[in-house]
């Protein structure tokens, strides 16, 4: 999926930014857990969210298709940590 | 008497610790159960922080307990009903808090629930969680509204910093069960190694004392 199909946006109560896509998804986590694992250290793995280490950031993944990249509020960064996550969701 | 209380960072339970330390005849623990990585890792800075303020305003030092709760929480979100997550997670929460009233020799928990508030503090919720143990649980907040417990945490002088950054929680189910039954629960909680888990946690806690005092 492409980046432009979320809306991002800074948290309101923490250091983070959060993406949410334009059509609620419905992810398989395990699924996309196999397919990044290379890529990408998984942290926590449930069938309701993926936390993981993107860059250096600690990035949450939700079964609804929402992603919170903490420990950020740089734009840039968080887009470009979003783009390559997104990039493993069919 | 001594009890343990249990504190998230939110305003509520600041409060209900702030309560209980008012009392002169009341020594009080407390207790964070970490859901990190589910919860920022900032939240046990953020509990200092408020436990200083609450030690500074009553002049009793704090000792102040963490434990791990994050691989009960997994097991919950691995095994368990969806909707009943909240109420699975405040059980284990609460047998581990038990667990530290024992070792510490406490003869009670607090908590910060007040009656309806979210969905995990519905009368049937409260009475389904409660179940779990068998120490006392004290809840002072129980009648009060939010507008109410807001009030006392300014007056306690800690609702600005318990409504700065930092979530105790980001895995709450979008529908969770207002209304849960205790034999379900039971069921529920037979595909969880409980003991286990909640050994491992309690084994894995760390303890320090807060505060100043004269």
């Amino acid at each position: 999926m492409e980046l432009k199909e979320f809306t991002g946006k800074p948290c309101k109560s923490r250091q983070a930014l959060e993406f949410i896509p334009k059509k609620r998804l419905n992810l398989d986590l395990e699924a996309l857990a196999q397919k990044i694992k290379k890529d990408f250290f998984i942290e926590t793995e449930t069938p309701y969210v993926l936390i993981m280490k993107v860059n250096g950031k600690s990035v949450s993944l939700f079964k609804s298709g929402k992603m919170i990249v903490k420990e950020t509020t740089e734009e840039k960064e968080g887009r470009a940590i979003a783009e390559k996550v997104f990039g493993f969701v069919d | 008497m001594r009890v343990v209380s249990l504190i998230s960072g939110g305003i509520d339970s600041a409060v209900s610790t702030g309560l209980a330390l008012r009392e002169k005849n009341i020594e009080v623990i407390a207790l964070h159960l970490s859901n990190y990585p589910f919860a920022e890792n900032i939240m046990e800075k953020k509990i200092e922080k408020i436990l200083l303020m609450l030690s500074k305003k009553f002049n009793k030092k704090i000792p102040f307990i963490v434990v791990s709760h994050s691989d009960s929480l997994k097991g919950i979100l691995k095994n368990c009903s969806r909707k009943h997550t909240c109420v699975l997670c405040r059980r284990m929460m609460f047998r581990e808090a038990e667990k530290i009233a024992e070792n510490e020799k406490a003869s009670a928990l607090v908590t910060g629930e007040s009656l309806g508030q979210v969905a995990s503090q519905t009368l049937s919720n409260l009475l389904t969680t409660g179940e779990a143990v068998r120490i006392p649980i004290i809840r002072p907040l129980l009648g009060l509204d939010k507008i109410e417990i807001e009030r006392i945490a300014r007056s306690f002088g800690t609702f600005k910093a318990s409504i700065e950054g930092g979530n105790c929680c980001s895995i709450a189910p979008e529908k969770p069960a207002t209304k849960s039954f205790a034999g379900f629960i039971r069921e529920e909680e037979k595909k969880l190694k409980v003991n286990e888990l909640i050994n491992k946690a309690v084994k894995e806690r760390r303890k320090k004392v807060v505060g100043q005092w004269s």
